[in-house]
This record gives C-alpha cells, structure tokens and sequence, in this order.
C-alpha cells in the first residue's frame, strides 16, 4: 500500500489534482492513528530478525512538493537528525517504537509514531503553516504554532495567505497585508514603509534572503518591491528577536524567496489594471541547478494621460522590479547559489518635481550540512538604495540624490545538540557607505554643483542563542548578541564648543580623519530572551525580552518616511539609539482546534530617539547635527487575536491598543520639544481594530471581506494666528503633535473565480474581482489648514485615496 | 464601449488622486493669545508705522481682525545709547509711529516695547546691511492654465516683474522684494463732457513672500529672478506701473521670512514637513519663554519703478473702460468708487 494519510483538507486537494507525491508512495502506509495530533507509520517488514535499522527519508513540503532543508527530527529517545539541502535525513534506530517531532520554519510541527522493524525508506510532509487549499482568510501563524513557538510576537505569512489580502488595483502586496496584523500599521494610504509597535519605519530590519532593504516601497507605499510568486514566507519578529538577528529596534521582517524548480519549466503570472507581473523557474542542469526570475512592470500612465488636466496629465508613476536566483546542488550536502535583485520607481507630480529611487543588490550564499546535525550558511551581499528629487520648473532646476551602500558578510552555524537542546551561533559584518546628498544644476539652472562628504560606517556583530527544552511544557530560548560600530574616515569633522546648543555659526574647529580611521565607535551587548510554558495542549503562555541597539537612523523631517530621506549613521554628535522590548503573552485554542485567541502585551523603552528641531534643513547640510535633537521613546499596549481557520467561513480579528510617546528635553546642548513634557510620536495610534472574513462557496469561488479601523494620527494645529507686513494669516501653531486627524476606517471587498484550467492540472486560471475602499471612505493622509482673507482658518483633509476602488486582475500558472 | 470603459477607469482613479481635499471640522479648543509685533526701519528717510496686537484665536469670526494693543510706550533704541520715541496713532489704536527717521549704516537697532501692563519686550539688535541695487527691471508675459478653488480650469496671461541685481559674492546679501502696482483709468461713458483719469494703488504681493540667499547663486549676479506675478488684465490697458522695493535683510530676518514661507505653503501633501512655531526676534526681557510674534526689521533698501505700457507686451488687452456696449461698466462714470483711487496724478507718471 502506497500512500500518506493527511487529514489536511489542502493536501487532499492537491492529491485531487493529481499533480502531487506520486513518487513519495513507496513502501510505507501509515496503519492506526495515535489520537488526534500523531500519525503512526511503519518501517520496514514485521520481522523478528534483529538488525541495525536505519531510516532514510525526505521531508516535503505539502505546498509545493519541494523538499524541506534543515527541518529537525526528534525523537522522544534522544535521535536527532536535520534535513540536508535535498530535504533528505538518516537516521539509525533500535527495534522499537519512536515518537518523532518534525519541526521546520514556515511549516507546521508534525508528531509521528513509527514502528520501526527493518531499514526502509520513509517520506513525510510538512504542512505549510495556517494554510488550506483556497485559504482566504488573513491571518499571522498559524494558530497551533502560536502554540508551539517559543518567540513571542513572531507572525508567519505565507504566499498564499497573501493572495487573499486587500487588494489595489487587483495586486497582492505583502507590506500591506503585513498591516492586518495586530501591532503593526502606517501613517496614511500613500506612506511608505510601517511601523510596529509604535516603532519609527527605520526601526524594522527588512531583508529579502540576505539582502538588506532600505525603502520596501513602490509607488509611494501603495506597493512594495517583494514579488509575491517568488515567497516562500514572511517572518515578523514584533517582540522576541532572535539573537542572530539585529541592527533595528523595533522589528525584524526577513522574506525568504524559494528556489527554482529543478525538475521542470513553470510559469506563473498576473496582468492587472495598474501593473503586471511574471515568474518563470526550472532547471539549467535537472536536479542540479535551477533557476527562477520574477518581474513587475507597471504602467499606470495612459490612465494618466487619459484626464483632461495638464498637471495630472503630465503625472506619471512608474515602477518595476527583477527578482532572480539560481541555486546549485553541488553535492548532497553542499548548495551554492546567488540571487539579484533590482528595483526601481520614478514618480513625477505634474511638471514640477520628480522622484526616483533604486534597489540594487546582489548575493551569494553557500550552505553546508555537516554530519547530520550541523548546518553552516555563509553569505555575501552587495547593494545600493538611490534616491533622487528632480526640480523640474523655474531658474533653480536642480537634481538632488543621496544614496546607501552596503556590503555584508554572515556566517551561521546551526547545530542539533541533541533533543533537547539547540545551539546557534554566528557573525554578521556590514559596511555602510553614505552619500548623504550631491545637487547638480539642471538646463539654465543657477543652481551651483555641491556634493557633501560620505560617511562610513562598519558593524560587526556576533551572537550565541541556545534553545532548550527543559520540560515537555517549558521551553526557553536564551541570545546574546555583541555588536561594536565604529564611524569611520575619511571625514572632516564639525567641532562645537561644550555645553552649548549646536548651531551653524558656533563650529570651533573642523578635525579631518584619514581614509579608514576611526572617527567615534560604540560597543554593545544585546541580550535575548524567550520562553514558553505550555500550560496544557491547547494553552500556553509566553515571555520575551529582547535589548536591540541600532547605529543607522533615517533622518526626515515630514510626517512619514519619503524616498529620499537621508540614511544618518551614529558618529560623534548623533549617538547610537538602543531600546528594551519587553513582551508577555497568552495562547489559548478553544473548540476542537475551531477558535484560536491570544493576549499579548508589550513595552518597549527607547533611548537616544532622533526628532528634529522645527524647520529643520535637512538636504544638503553640512552640519546635520545642528538640526537634530535626541530624547526617549515609549511604547506599550495590549494585542487581542481572535479567529476560526476551520470550515468554509473562517475568520480573524484583531484589536491593538497601544501609546508611543516621546520627550526631548531641553538641555544646554540642545532645544527641548513641547518643553520637555512626553507628546505622541508620529506613529501613536491608540486603537486599531482588524477583521477579515472569508466564505468558501466551492471549490472555485471564494468571497473575502477585510475591514480596518484606527485611530487618527497625531497632528500639530494652529491656535492663533497673526499677520506680519504683507503675509496676513501667519499661524502659531499647537504643541507638536496635540491634535489627531480624523480616525481610519477602510473595507474591502475580493472576489475570486478559480483557478479554473486544464483536467491534467497543468495550466491554472483564475480571476479576482475586488474592490477596494467600498464605501469610499475619505481617509484622511493628513490635515492641513488654510486662512483665505478675512475668513475663519479652515481645516482642510487631504486623502490620497478618497473613493472607491474597483479592480479586476486575471492570474495563470503554468505549471 | 471601450473607450467608456477608460474614461470610466480614468475618472474613479484620478478623482481618487485629486479631488479628495475637503474641509473638515476639527475642535481645536483653545484661547492661546501672543503679542504681535510687526514693523521695520530703514535707510530711506520716512516715517515708519509700528502695529502692537493680540493674536487672533483660531475659529471665532474673522480670524483676520487682530485686537490692539494701545498704550504701550515704544522707542527704537540704538546701541550707543540713541532712544527714538514712537507717537501712538490718534486714529488707529495699536498704531504707532515714527517720524522723519533714516537708520544709519553702523549702528545696532533694536526695538524697546513697555505695555501698559508692564511687560517689557526688545528685539534682537541689528545692524543695516549694505544696499544691493537694481540693476535691470524686465517683464514676461504667458499664458497659464491652473486649478482654482472650485476645482475649474482657468486660463489666465499671467505678467511677471523680474529685476537683475548685483552683488559682492564675498558678502552676498540676504534680499527681500516687496512690489506694489499701480494703473490708470480713462473714465469713459455716453455723453461724457469731461471724462476724468485716476490712479489706482493694487497690491500685488498679498502673502507672497519673495527673497533670496545670494550665497546660493554661482558668481556675483542674479538675472531675471521674478519678484511678482500678477494678471495681465485691464489694469494694463493703459499704463501700469510697478513700484518695487528691494531690502537688503539680516541673516536671522531671512530665515524668519522662509519660516513663514515654509508653514504657508503647507497644503498636506506627502512630502510636507511638520509645522512649527516661527519665532520671531522679540522677546520679553523679564521672561524669556515669554516670546513674542512678528519680526521688528532694520534692513537697507533700494527702490525702483518701472512701467508696462498698453501692447508693448505682445499680448492685447483692452482697459476697462474701453469699448463697452449699453451698460456702463463699474466706475466708467466715476472712477473715484475704485479702492485706492485717485485723481491727482503722481509726479512720476510719464504720460
């Protein structure tokens, strides 16, 4: 009998497909089920012969039938092994009966019995993590692993739960599905980046496999540069952060991408309204190499060009992206492989002034197994965020450009010490390169050519995290992470007097740093800390801490991040900023896995936050620190989760009630804001409410429902004016951020018929009909206010989008 | 059918993008008053005006009708000592004068302000500039096409003063332009016997805040840097002229000026930075978070005419009481119910 028993409703799908397993079926069939959660298996003939048994296997993914690397198998007598890069384990046995957890990130944990009597081979499959066939429902991890995972504040999304979010313009996006996650958010419709926790957008460390991602934004943040096909899954550390893990205070997202088929040719993709995208993988050398490519074009100009108005006419916003990556098994225990990635946006607001800005970057990684308990990664990635402000109009035309490189190293050492104990350590490097801002004249333009000086910096960072298994019910993952920067030359450098307020006009002296000197360095240690306690099968509480330093900060000064904000590294004058996160949570299952709920509670302190004084001059300035002020964050709140995952109409809701808050005090160096009282930051929202709820009519429709609420930003307002020689209505205006826009309420609506194709499963069509903001909402991106004279001020709400948007977008697989 | 479809597509996104700007209420419960100051001297020998105000509060009324502040006693200090009194107006309260005044190149000025309170307010000291000159007044005309208020599309001849101006670049100044216009009117109606002419006064540079930071020029010259625009429309149909004063300010005076400019121009788009409080250069001497509002200026200035005469532009345009059919136009028959109006001709009109 040749099968694998899964009661997972997806599986069974595929199955149905016929497309899946059919050489997984071999020798094995599972003969009684262990309760509930344990699938027993056989090895091997009945014998009475004693032998030395061995058990060699694959461990497959059930989405994609590729094979799981580095998954863990442990058994309930201390035999561990790991998955090498094929998915492929050994492992010997005695003559009896095993209980054996198989774990794997992004995956489900799956308990099995095997009765093993003679040497066989024996396959199994992971299932996706909260994924079932035709899933609509959005949601972070899956209930169980919320369970069963020792860190807190960890959210999985895979590919396929993003399929199903909120749809502009027919296009799935990660970042904003990312935001119907409890604790995480934005500023407004067309902001770029997110926040978490209260966090500012530089605070998350946002990497695609390795490479480093500076602004994850397309089109102003109504897109992001992750190309969805080429997921794999989206990690979110929100509180917990591993210790292999740092740079960023508030948040980690790391998006791994999937190899390339190596057995055959697919295609994969999906016209739409506003942009297209297309993935193509398969093999160069079958079952030895492999690569896959994915691409994004928009062209949302001939809807441009289709109004009756010059200044939007002459709009544009333009963006494209190439995700490529090749992957060779150079033996069974060896992988080499490298990927690339290119980004690019240009967005231009009628004819006076245009942005661009470019990701480029590029890897190479090799993995390693050694023996069968140890694994060893080491990469290397190269890349450059670019960004560009055109002033397009008058006699001061400039081109104004900043940019970022990096280069970083990372080793990492897995190894499974036994079942109750795992070691990783490890070591990152980075080097930054900052051109903080060059402007070069355009057409007749008086504009004169000026380029302020780089600056460098380099990171080093290693880090040791132990996972043990204490008890069946206790797990504690303990990190430490050392982590020393320095500022380094060539530079020439502002000196300003002590215990004064630094200013342009009070530079004492200037001390120049040669070509790799240092110029200020800073040390520090980052512990990590996660611990679970299961209370009983269906109920476990959680604890973390985690201290995270940061040494690169974006400086802007508008209400949300922009392309172009500058990338400031810490040096002499601007200090490294570090922060302790603290979180606490409840898990708790109810029915027979229908409801799953979670409590978790966070507080986050933060030190040597940047802000800025008013009107500040950012862009070309020489002396940046004269216009930056630094004080302490605070975050806390209280994140609710509710939903059911099970049956044809499953939902997910979320409420977050959270403060951010900062103080900069007034000091001899430096002005106060608000007179050094705590004010909200920018990205305080107290509440915010999420709901998604899908119905499955059959197997080929599906209708989704997303709705979201939150709080109004923070805003300053007038409160009197005056009139001053020729300008008469010259506002003074509120304590920073004392006011709020108006609250954020949004629904959604998506429609999906299929996929629908070919009986031998080989070609998939589907089409999605949604409609985004249905009842028009005027969500305000902010409020400005406006005196005409001798009338009242008026406050004026600007919505980047104010109405409803329908959309249709047609997908295909080829497979 | 198509080509429906895509005007339908084109009309929900664009009105999406740009028509979603709308006035909404929002309390703002607060009565936070400041005192107002705003005044200058110059080198050029006048008489100067000096308003003393509350500010006004936000949503009650017209926010425009600040309340005066008489009372107060006020002097132009200098550094060596000088005092100069300002009189209180008799006719407008909280307006104070000084007459027959020429500020002097090296000296600190600084203003000295006593409320009737009490409270007692000075500026920071400043010292005049040197002048810049004028060297070269030119004007453009072009046709313009832009949104208005009810979201139409109007399109507009739009006349641009433009000056030319030299300057050390190793001192470069720090300029402000303020430009006022002024036209006449042939009155003009059926049987006139004696039809008259006036001269109207028009501001030009209402909340249009124009300056310069030499530094930022490439060599020792600014050309065709604009100063104001206006409408080309009947006010040139005869003769128009532009009155245009150029004031060689501080450093500090600058920046207030691009303040301000910067929190008026802030219309919530996604690039704009968070406003703040300008401060000005007053502040109480007994208080110092006491802080005023306005900016008290010593600055140079340099003046200049120059007139646009009727289709010397290139582009035609008729006055307004040219060729009418049946009904008077407005103050044709008596061109006195202008605003700022008057018949008696200026001694540097050319014509």
């Amino acid at each position: 009998m040749h099968f694998i028993m899964n009661k997972n409703n997806r599986l069974k799908s595929i199955v149905r497909c016929g497309c899946y397993f059919l050489f997984l079926l071999l020798a094995f069939s599972p003969t009684s089920l262990m309760g509930q959660e344990i699938e027993t298996f056989q090895l091997g003939e009945k014998t009475t012969v004693i032998k030395p048994i061995t058990w060699t296997g694959t461990i497959y993914s059930s989405e994609k039938n590729e094979p799981i690397i580095n998954a863990v198998l442990q058994s309930d007598g201390g035999i561990n092994a790991i998955t090498d890069l094929d998915g492929r384990f050994k492992i010997n046995l005695p003559k009896r009966t095993h209980i054996f957890t198989i774990t794997a990130l992004g995956f489900e944990d799956k308990k099995v019995s095997i009765d093993a009597y003679t040497s066989a081979k024996l396959d199994l499959i992971l299932n996706v993590e909260a994924v079932l066939i035709d899933e609509v429902i959005v949601s972070g991890a899956s209930d169980r692993s919320a369970l069963k995972e020792v860190t807190p504040g960890l959210q999985r999304l895979n590919a396929e739960q993003l399929e199903t979010q909120s749809k502009f313009f027919g296009e799935i996006d990660i970042l904003r599905s990312l935001q119907s996650i409890s604790g995480v958010s934005n500023t407004g419709e067309g902001a770029s980046g997110f926040n978490v926790r209260g966090g500012n957008t530089d605070q998350n460390l946002i990497l695609q496999d390795g490479h480093l991602i500076f602004n994850p934004s397309h089109a102003l943040g109504f897109f992001s540069l992750f190309h969805p096909d080429l997921v794999q899954y989206v990690d979110l550390y929100k509180g917990g952060i591993p210790a292999k893990y740092g740079g960023r205070l508030s948040s980690v997202l790391a998006v791994e991408t999937r190899d390339g088929d190596k057995e055959r040719f697919k295609m994969k993709g999906g016209i739409g309204m506003v942009s297209s995208r297309l993935s193509l993988e398969g093999p160069i050398i079958k079952d030895k190499v492999s690569f896959i490519v994915g691409s994004r074009y928009s062209y949302a100009d001939w809807i441009f060009n289709l109004v009756d108005n010059p200044e939007v006419a002459e709009s544009s916003a333009f963006f494209n992206d190439v995700t490529a990556k090749i992957n060779a098994r150079l033996s069974p225990t060896t992988n080499l492989g490298g990927s690339f990635l290119r980004s690019r946006d240009d967005f231009q607001l009628g004819d006076e002034a245009r942005f661009d800005y470019s990701t480029v970057s590029g890897e190479a990684y090799l993995k390693q197994l050694i023996g069968d308990k140890m694994n060893l990664t080491l990469s290397v990635n190269k890349g450059r965020y670019e960004s560009s402000l055109f002033d397009l109009k008058g006699n001061d035309q400039s081109k104004f450009t900043n940019a970022i490189d990096y280069t970083r190293g990372k080793l990492d050492f897995l190894y499974v010490v036994s079942d109750n104990y795992k070691l990783n350590v490890g070591a990152d490097l980075n080097l930054y390169e900052i051109s903080p801002g060059k402007i070069a004249p355009r057409n007749e333009s008086f504009i004169i050519p000026d380029e302020l000086e780089k600056e460098n910096g380099r990171e080093i960072a290693g880090y040791i995290e132990n996972q043990f298994t204490i008890k069946e019910n206790l797990e504690i993952s303990a990190g430490l992470r050392f982590t020393s920067f320095a500022n380094i030359g060539a530079k020439t450098v502002n000196i300003y007097p002590d215990g004064e307020i630094k200013t342009d006009r009070n530079i004492i002296n200037q001390q120049t740093y040669g070509d790799g000197e240092t110029i200020a360095s800073f040390t520090g240690f980052e512990p990590r800390l996660s611990l679970r306690y299961e209370l009983n099968e269906r109920a476990s509480a959680k604890l973390g801490y985690a201290r995270t330093y940061q040494f690169l900060a974006q400086v802007s000064n508008t209400a949300s991040a922009t392309p172009i904000d500058i990338w400031q590294l810490a040096n002499q004058h601007v200090a490294p900023q570090y922060s302790d996160n603290y979180s606490v949570g409840f898990f708790k299952d109810f029915g027979v896995k229908k409801y799953q709920s979670s409590v978790e509670v966070f507080y986050r302190k933060s030190v040597g936050i940047l802000d800025y004084k008013d009107f500040a001059q950012l862009l070309l300035n020489r002396q940046i620190e004269t216009e930056l002020v630094t004080g302490e964050g605070l975050s806390y709140g209280v994140e609710l989760n509710l939903k059911k995952q099970t049956g044809s109409f499953r939902w997910d809701m979320n409420y977050t009630f959270s403060s951010s808050e900062r103080q900069i005090l007034p000091t001899n160096e430096q002005v106060g804001v608000n007179r050094g009282e705590w004010y909200s930051s920018n990205y305080d929202i107290p509440h915010v409410f999420n709901a998604s709820l899908v119905k499955q009519f059959n197997n080929k429709t599906n209708l989704a429902i997303n709705f979201t609420y939150r709080s109004g930003r923070p805003t300053t307002a007038p409160v009197s004016s005056y009139s001053s020689d020729n300008v008469l209505n010259v506002p003074i205006y509120s304590d920073r951020n004392k006011f709020r826009v108006p609250d954020f309420h949004r629904l959604d609506l998506a429609y999906t018929i299929g996929p629908f194709g070919k009986k031998d499963g080989k070609v998939d069509h589907s089409i999605t009909l949604s409609v985004y903001n249905l009842y028009g909402r005027k969500n305000a991106y902010s409020v400005y206010f406006r005196q005409n004279s001798f009338e009242s001020v008026k406050a004026i709400r600007v919505a980047t989008l104010g109405t409803i948007f329908p959309s249709i977008t047609y997908n295909f697989d080829l497979k | 059918m198509k080509k429906y479809l895509l005007y339908l597509i084109a009309l929900i996104f664009t009105a999406g993008i740009w028509s979603c700007i709308d006035e909404i209420a929002l309390n703002v419960d607060t009565e936070q008053r400041t005192l107002v100051i705003d005044g200058f001297v110059t080198d050029s020998l006048g008489d100067f005006r000096l308003k003393l105000s509350q500010s006004s509060i936000i949503g009650i009324g017209n926010d425009n009708i600040l309340d005066p502040v008489p009372g107060a006693t006020i002097q132009l200090l200098t550094n060596d000592g000088e005092a100069h009194p300002y009189e209180e107006s008799t006719e407008l309260p909280g307006t104070y004068e000084l007459f027959s005044f020429k500020a002097l190149r090296g000296k600190e000025y600084f203003i000295d302000i006593v409320l009737p309170d009490g409270k007692h307010y000075q500026s920071t000291p400043e010292k005049l500039r040197s002048t810049s000159s004028i060297d070269e007044i030119s004007y453009d005309v072009n046709e313009e096409t832009y949104r208005n208020n009810a979201g139409e599309l109007i399109t507009e001849n739009i006349i641009s003063a433009k000056i030319a101006t030299s300057f050390s670049s190793e001192d470069p100044p720090f300029l402000r332009w303020r430009v006022t216009g002024q036209y006449q009117v042939q009155e003009n109606y059926p049987m006139a016997l004696n039809p008259l002419r006036c001269y109207v006064d028009v501001n030009l540079d209402i909340n249009d805040i124009r300056i310069f930071d030499a530094s930022k020029v490439n060599g020792d010259r600014l050309l065709e840097q604009t100063i104001a625009e206006t409408v080309y429309d009947f006010r040139f149909g005869e003769q128009f002229c532009f009155h245009i004063s150029q004031f060689s300010i501080s450093e500090a005076e600058y920046n207030y000026w691009a303040n301000i400019q910067e929190i008026i121009d802030i219309d919530g788009s996604l690039f704009d930075p968070p406003p703040g409080t300008v401060i000005g250069n007053i502040r109480n001497v007994d208080n110092p978070e006491d802080v005023a509002v306005g900016y008290f200026s010593v600055a140079s200035v340099f003046f200049k005419r120059y007139f646009v005469n009727r289709d010397e532009t290139g582009f035609s345009v008729r006055s307004k009481c040219e060729g009418f059919f049946l009904r008077v136009p407005f103050a044709c028959d008596d061109c006195l119910l202008l605003n700022n109006s008057t018949l008696e001709k200026p001694p540097y009109w050319e014509f």
